[in-house]
């Protein structure tokens, strides 16, 4: 017999996400605190903004491509 | 034989919002992940779950972070969106797709030009989850992993 165990994810605790976002430079990697509340460190590569973040003494963040633009997109389907 | 072992989860996971032009912003199914290859592993990123994609996409960077220098080193597969024409190309490498904590085999398909940093697709994401999309004034979605073990030969007799 089968038995399911839910569990709630941590919902967003700030609602300033978009805004974050929408500063972050285009075309570019960011680390966001876990709680999503602030941009931690900035990077070209995704090893360049990991290696800022672990600099700053950040353990728990995660990273982010920042799009060249912001767009309803359809994302990519794949044959 | 497949059988469905006797324990599933379920987590429920609110959406995320990402900015919109002209101030506006979308809600979108999005999943913290990581990769791993040997004895490398990523840090944590976002990803947006795909029905739509064949395969899990990512981000030539992080292959680069888990220590392939040329992707192009992998199988090569054409992928195209919904505008005509337009063609991307993927290279596909064996690794770990890590979820909380579940981790399983997959092929990850890299490519320079994508946008975000990744795509969960049918191949690697869905076959491993049963995913419900809620709608409504607070969207969300739940993922349940469904194990599946072959049955021995034994065991049918």
């Amino acid at each position: 017999m089968a038995s399911t165990e839910c569990v709630m994810a941590t919902p967003t605790k700030f609602d300033n996400r978009v805004e974050l976002l929408r500063s972050a430079q285009p075309d570019s990697w960011i680390a966001l605190s876990d709680d999503e509340s602030r941009i931690v460190a900035t990077g070209a590569t995704f090893l360049d903004a990991d290696s800022s973040a672990k600099e700053t003494g950040e353990t728990n963040y995660v990273l982010m491509r920042i799009p060249d633009e912001w767009l309803s997109r359809a994302l990519l389907p794949t044959q | 034989m497949v059988v469905e072992s006797l324990v599933t989860h379920t987590v429920k996971y609110p959406y995320k919002t990402v900015p919109l032009p002209n101030g506006g912003f979308d809600w979108l199914p999005i999943l913290r992940v990581q990769l791993s290859r040997g004895s490398r592993v990523t840090a944590p990123f976002e990803t947006v779950i795909d029905s739509g994609s064949f395969d899990c996409l990512f981000h030539a960077d992080i292959a680069r972070a888990l220590g392939i220098k040329d992707i192009t080193s992998g199988e090569l597969k054409m992928s195209g969106g919904v505008v005509k024409g337009v063609q991307m190309k993927t290279y596909g490498h064996e690794m770990r797709l890590v979820i909380g904590a579940d981790t399983f085999k997959v092929k990850a398909f890299f490519a320079e030009e994508m946008p975000i940093a990744g795509l969960l697709g049918r191949l690697g994401f869905f076959d491993n989850f049963t995913v419900t999309f809620h709608a409504g004034d607070e969207p969300g979605f739940e993922l349940t992993r469904v194990h599946k073990k072959k049955q021995s030969a034994m065991s049918t007799q």
